[in-house]
C-alpha cells in the first residue's frame, strides 16, 4: 500500500471502482478525443478535396490489414483471458496468455513494418498527398500506442509479475488496467481499418 | 523546524535529499516545485513583454541598458528587429499561458490544496504526480532552448496559425516553431497526466462525510478544470503532430493548393485545410481560457467566504454554473474564427452559444458579489486582491460581449481591444486571484503570514499600474489599432491619434514590473524568516480562522499523510457566524457546536 | 470487478462468443466493401454501424463495461458528445463553406444574397 492511500486496491463503495480503474478510463476518454481529432481531420481533408483515392488505388494491401485486424482481435481475447487466469489464481496460465498477447503485438508491428517498407521502397511518402499524410499519421500514432502497450505488457509478463507473490489483488488490478488500454488500442484499429482501407473513393 | 518533528510518518524517515525534495512523490513538495517554476516563468514571460513595450513606445530606438548585450542577437544597433518582436510576442503568450498561469493555478495550488481540502493523505497517484511535474519541466526546457536557435524561437503567435507557422524556417528539427511543437507535446502530456490524477483524487479520496455539496468551491473549480484539460487538450496534441509532420516531413495537412511563397510555387502536394488547424487549436484553446479562470474563481470564493465571516451566497448556483460553464466551453470555440469566412449560419451558431456561456459566468460573479453583502469584511491583503478581482473580471467579461457577437467582431477582431479584453480577465483577473491565494495560503505552507505593509503596497501599486497597461488597449482597439504591429501603429494613418497611449501603457508596464519586486522581496523574506511560537491567541495552524479542512492539518502538513488523524466531515464548507457558537466559525470537521459560554 | 473462483468458465464462454462475433463482423465489413453501394452516405453508415457494434462488444465484454456503474458511462458519454460536436461542427463549417464558395465565387463574410438573376442558370451542384 503506497502511503496509505485509500481505495488503491479495494473499490470505493459509492463508485464501485478502485483508483487505477477510474484513472485508466479517464485516460482512455482523452485518447478517444485524440484519435477523434485525427479522424475529424480525415473527414475535413476528404470533404474539402476534389478527389479522394481508395486505399487500393494508393497501393494499400487490404488482406494484410485484415490479417492485422484478426491478430489484434485475437490479442484482445488472450489479454482478457490472462486476467481471467489470475482470477483463477493460475500464474502460469496468465503467463501463457499474456505471452501470446505480446506475440500478437509483435506480429501486428511486423506486418505494419512490412507495409511501411513496401511504401517507402516505392517512393510513397507521407508528403505525396493528404491521403498518405493522414494514413501514415493515423497508423503511425496507432502503432506507437501498440508499442507502448507491448512494453507495459512485457514488463508485467516479466519483472512486474513478481508482485503476484506480494500483493496478488493489486497485480490482478494492474493486469485489468493494462487490459483496458490494450482493448482500446484494438478498438481504434477496428475503426481505422475500414476508414483507411475500405472506404469508397471520391472522384469528380 | 516545528514541534511536529517527533511525529513518525509510516517509515518514510531518512529519505535522502534527492528523494525528499527533487524526485518527491509528496503532493506538497510537487506543489511547491510547480509553484516556484511557474512563478519564474511568469516573471520571465513578463520580462519579454516589458521588452516588447519598449519597441511599442519608442519604435526604432535602441533598447536601453540591455540593448548593448543583445547586439547582434536579433537587434541591429540595439534596435529590435521585427522578427525578434514577433518571437517575443509568440513566446510571451505561450510562456504565460502554458508555463506560467496553468501550472501555477492547477499544478501548484491544485496539487497542494485539493488533497488537503478533501481530507486525503495525498493525490491518488503520487508517482504520476511526480512524473507530471518533470514532464512539464522538460517542456519548459525545450521552450526556453528554442530561444537559442539562430533563426529564432517560435514567431507565429502563440496561436501558430498555418500556413505562416508551417512556412517559417521549415525543414530541420531544430527550428523555433518545431521546438515549440515538441515543447507543447510535453506540456500537453503533463497536463493530461495531471488531470487524470485530479479527477480520481476528488472522486475517490474524499474523506468520510464529505459529500459533493459539502465540497469547498475551490475543489469544484479544480474538478471542472481537470475535465476541461482532459478532454480538450488531445485535439491540440493531434494538431501539433500534424503541423510537425508538415514542417519536418513535408506533408500538407494545413497547406492548401497553389501556395506561392517568395514568388515561387511551394513544392508540396497541397490539398490541405488551413482552417483545420484553427478548428483544432481553438477546440482546445477556448476551454483553455476557462482553465485559466476557474481555479482563480475558486480561490476568490475561498478568500471571500473567509474574510466576510459568512457563507458564500448561492453555493448551489455556483456549483451548477461551473459545471454548465465547463460543458458549454466546448461548443463556443469558433467565435475566434468569425472572420475566416465560415459562413453566416455557422457564425450565428457560435455567436449564440457564446452568448449562452456568458450566463453562468455572470451568475458566478454575481454570487460572489452578493456574498459580500452583510459581511464582516476584513481588508487584509488576500481579501484586497480578491475584491479587486471582481470588478476587473467584470470588465474582462463585459468587453468579451462585443467580441462574441460576430457583427461587432468584424471591427474589433485582431485589434488591441481583444488583447485588452483577455488580459483584463487573466492579469487583473486570474493573476490577482493567484496572488490572493499566495498571501492567503502562505501561513499554511510556511507557518508565517506575509508582511501586510508590503502586501498592501504590492496590491495598490499593481492595481493602478495594471489598469494603466490594459485600459488604453480597449481605447486603441476601438480606434482600430491592430495587434501584432511591430511599430505600434506609427506608420498607419488611422492610428496616429492613439499613439501616445503606447507610452502610457509601456511606462505603466514597467511600473507594474517594479511593484512585483515588492512581492518578490516579501515572498522570500517570509520564507526565510523565523516562525513565531503558537500562543493562546495565535493559532499557528489556522491563523485566518477558516472552516475548510486544510487548516485542520499541522503547519506544514505532515509529509505523505498530511493529517495527524484522518478527518471526518460533518458540515458544509463555509459555516461562519453560526448562532450560539462560541467562535464565529465552525470547522468542517467539528462534530458538535461548542455552546456559547 | 473481481469474479469468484468458478465464475471464470462462464466469462470465458462469453469471451469466445464475442471473439467469434468480432471475426464475423470483420469479414462482414470486408464483404460489404466489395459490394458496390450506390449511395456513399449509406455505405459509410453501414460501415460505421458494423464498426460501432464491434467496438461496443469489445467495450462491454472485454473491458467489462457492462459490469460498471454510471460514473464510467457518464465520462464516456461526455467524451462522445464532444467528439460528435467536434466532427459535426467542423463538417458543417466545411459544408457551409462549399455552399458559400459556389454561390459567391469567393469566401465572403457578408450575408449571402441569393442571386435572383442567376437563379435559373446555376445548377444546384451537390457539394
Amino acid at each position: 500500500m503506497s502511503h496509505g492511500i485509500p481505495y488503491n486496491n479495494e473499490p470505493r463503495p459509492d463508485t464501485g471502482l478502485y483508483n487505477a480503474k477510474l484513472g485508466i478510463w479517464l485516460f482512455l476518454a482523452s485518447e478517444v478525443m485524440l484519435f477523434g481529432a485525427l479522424f475529424t481531420s480525415y473527414v475535413a481533408l476528404r470533404v474539402g478535396a476534389n478527389s479522394w483515392p481508395t486505399g487500393e488505388e494508393k497501393g494499400l494491401n487490404m488482406w494484410l490489414a485484415m490479417t492485422n485486424t484478426f491478430v489484434l482481435i485475437a490479442s484482445s481475447v488472450t489479454m482478457v483471458m490472462s486476467w481471467a487466469a489470475l482470477i483463477e489464481k493460475n500464474l502460469s496460465k496468465y503467463r501463457l496468455y499474456m505471452g501470446i498477447t505480446i506475440l500478437c503485438g509483435f506480429i501486428f508491428m511486423i506486418i505494419k513494418a512490412f507495409e511501411y517498407g513496401a511504401k517507402f521502397s516505392h517512393g510513397t511518402f507521407p508528403r505525396e498527398d493528404t491521403f498518405m499524410a493522414i494514413y501514415f499519421t493515423l497508423t503511425g500514432l496507432h502503432g506507437l500506442h501498440v508499442l507502448g502497450g507491448m512494453a507495459v505488457n512485457a514488463y508485467l509478463w516479466g519483472p512486474g509479475a513478481k508482485m503476484w507473490h506480494t500483493d496478488p489483488v493489486r497485480f490482478t488490478n494492474r493486469i485489468e488496467c493494462a487490459g483496458l488500454y490494450w482493448h482500446f488500442v484494438d478498438l481504434v484499429w477496428i475503426f481505422l481499418f475500414p476508414t483507411l482501407y475500405l472506404m469508397p473513393g471520391k472522384h469528380p | 523546524m516545528s514541534t511536529h518533528a517527533a511525529h513518525d510518518d509510516h517509515g518514510h524517515h531518512h529519505e535522502p535529499f534527492w528523494r525528499k525534495y527533487i524526485f518527491s512523490v509528496d503532493h506538497k513538495v510537487i506543489g511547491c516545485q510547480y509553484g516556484i517554476t511557474a512563478l519564474i516563468f511568469l516573471f520571465f514571460g513578463f520580462c519579454l513583454v516589458m521588452l516588447m513595450r519598449w519597441q511599442l513606445a519608442y519604435p526604432g530606438e535602441a533598447i536601453p541598458l540591455i540593448g548593448g548585450w543583445l547586439k547582434g542577437f536579433r537587434t541591429s544597433e540595439g534596435v529590435m528587429s521585427p522578427d525578434f518582436y514577433n518571437e517575443l510576442g509568440a513566446m510571451h503568450g505561450t510562456i504565460m499561458v502554458f508555463l506560467g498561469v496553468v501550472p501555477l493555478a492547477t499544478g501548484a495550488f491544485g496539487n497542494y490544496f485539493v488533497p488537503l481540502q478533501i481530507g486525503a493523505p495525498d493525490m491518488a497517484f503520487p508517482k504520476l504526480n511526480m512524473a507530471s511535474y518533470w514532464v512539464y519541466f522538460c517542456g519548459g526546457v525545450v521552450m526556453l532552448a528554442s530561444f537559442f536557435i539562430p533563426s529564432g524561437a517560435a514567431q507565429s503567435g502563440w496561436t501558430s496559425y498555418s500556413p505562416l507557422a508551417n512556412l517559417t524556417n521549415p525543414g530541420s528539427l531544430w527550428t523555433g516553431q518545431t521546438m515549440w511543437l515538441m515543447g507543447m507535446l510535453f506540456l500537453i502530456a503533463s497536463s493530461l497526466l495531471g488531470s487524470v490524477n485530479f479527477i480520481v483524487t476528488i472522486v475517490q479520496l474524499r474523506a468520510k462525510g464529505l459529500t459533493w455539496m459539502r465540497l469547498p468551491f475551490f475543489v469544484w473549480a479544480q474538478l471542472v478544470t481537470a475535465f476541461l484539460l482532459l478532454l480538450a487538450f488531445p485535439p491540440l496534441q493531434g494538431a501539433g503532430v500534424m503541423q510537425f509532420m508538415d514542417r519536418v516531413f513535408g506533408t500538407s495537412f494545413f497547406l492548401p493548393d497553389g501556395l506561392v511563397v517568395g514568388g515561387k510555387a511551394l513544392e508540396v502536394s497541397g490539398g490541405g485545410n488551413v482552417l483545420l488547424w484553427q478548428h483544432l487549436f481553438w477546440f482546445l484553446a477556448h476551454p483553455e481560457v476557462y482553465v485559466l479562470i476557474l481555479p482563480a474563481l475558486g480561490i476568490v470564493a475561498e478568500v471571500i467566504a473567509n474574510n466576510t465571516r459568512k457563507p458564500l451566497w448561492g453555493y448551489k448556483s455556483l456549483v451548477y454554473s461551473v459545471i454548465f460553464l465547463g460543458f458549454m466551453s466546448f461548443v463556443v470555440w469558433a467565435h475566434h474564427m468569425f472572420l475566416t469566412g465560415m459562413g453566416t449560419t455557422i457564425n450565428t451558431f457560435f455567436q449564440t452559444t457564446t452568448m449562452i456561456i456568458s450566463v453562468p459566468s455572470i451568475i458566478i460573479l454575481t454570487a460572489l458579489i452578493i456574498s459580500l453583502y452583510g459581511g464582516s469584511i476584513r481588508f487584509n491583503t488576500p481579501m484586497l486582491f480578491a475584491l479587486a478581482f471582481l470588478p476587473m473580471f467584470g470588465i474582462g467579461g463585459l468587453t468579451g460581449l462585443p467580441l462574441g457577437l460576430s457583427t461587432s467582431d468584424i471591427y474589433l477582431h485582431d485589434t488591441y481591444y481583444v488583447i485588452g479584453h483577455f488580459h483584463y480577465v487573466v492579469a487583473p483577473g486570474t493573476l490577482f486571484a493567484l496572488f490572493a491565494g499566495i498571501y492567503y495560503w502562505m501561513p499554511k505552507v510556511t507557518g508565517k503570514k506575509m508582511n501586510e505593509g508590503l502586501g498592501k503596497l504590492h496590491f495598490w501599486g499593481s492595481l493602478i499600474a495594471i489598469n494603466g497597461v490594459f485600459m488604453p488597449m480597449l481605447i486603441q482597439g476601438l480606434g482600430g489599432v491592430h495587434r501584432r504591429w511591430y511599430d505600434g501603429g506609427l506608420t498607419y494613418t488611422h492610428a496616429q491619434d492613439f499613439l501616445f497611449w503606447n507610452k502610457v501603457m509601456s511606462h505603466s508596464a514597467w511600473l507594474l514590473g517594479a511593484f512585483q519586486l515588492v512581492f518578490i522581496i516579501n515572498f522570500f523574506w517570509t520564507i526565510f524568516r523565523k516562525r513565531q511560537e503558537a500562543t493562546s491567541t495565535h493559532d499557528a495552524d489556522n491563523p485566518w480562522q477558516s472552516t475548510t479542512l486544510e487548516w485542520a492539518a499541522p503547519t506544514p502538513p505532515l509529509p505523505h499523510v498530511n493529517f495527524v488523524q484522518v478527518p471526518e466531515v460533518f458540515r458544509p464548507p463555509y459555516e461562519y457566524s453560526v448562532p450560539d457558537n462560541d467562535k464565529d466559525f465552525v470547522p468542517q470537521h467539528e462534530p458538535e457546536l461548542a455552546e456559547k459560554k | 470487478m473481481s469474479a469468484e473462483h468458478g465464475d471464470t468458465s462462464k466469462l470465458v464462454k462469453k469471451y469466445m462468443m464475442v471473439f467469434a462475433a468480432l471475426i464475423g463482423g470483420t469479414i462482414l465489413t470486408v464483404a460489404v466493401a466489395w459490394v458496390h453501394i450506390e449511395s456513399f452516405a449509406i455505405a459509410v453508415l453501414i460501415g460505421l454501424f458494423i464498426a460501432t457494434v464491434k467496438g461496443a462488444l469489445v467495450a462491454l465484454y472485454f473491458m467489462h463495461l457492462s459490469a460498471e456503474r454510471r460514473l464510467i458511462y457518464n465520462v464516456l458519454i461526455l467524451a462522445s458528445i464532444f467528439i460528435v460536436v467536434m466532427v459535426g461542427l467542423i463538417m458543417w463549417t466545411e459544408g457551409d463553406q462549399q455552399v458559400v464558395k459556389e454561390r459567391n465565387g469567393a469566401f465572403s463574410v457578408l450575408p449571402e444574397k441569393k442571386p435572383a438573376a442567376h437563379g435559373a442558370e446555376h445548377s444546384e451542384k451537390k457539394h
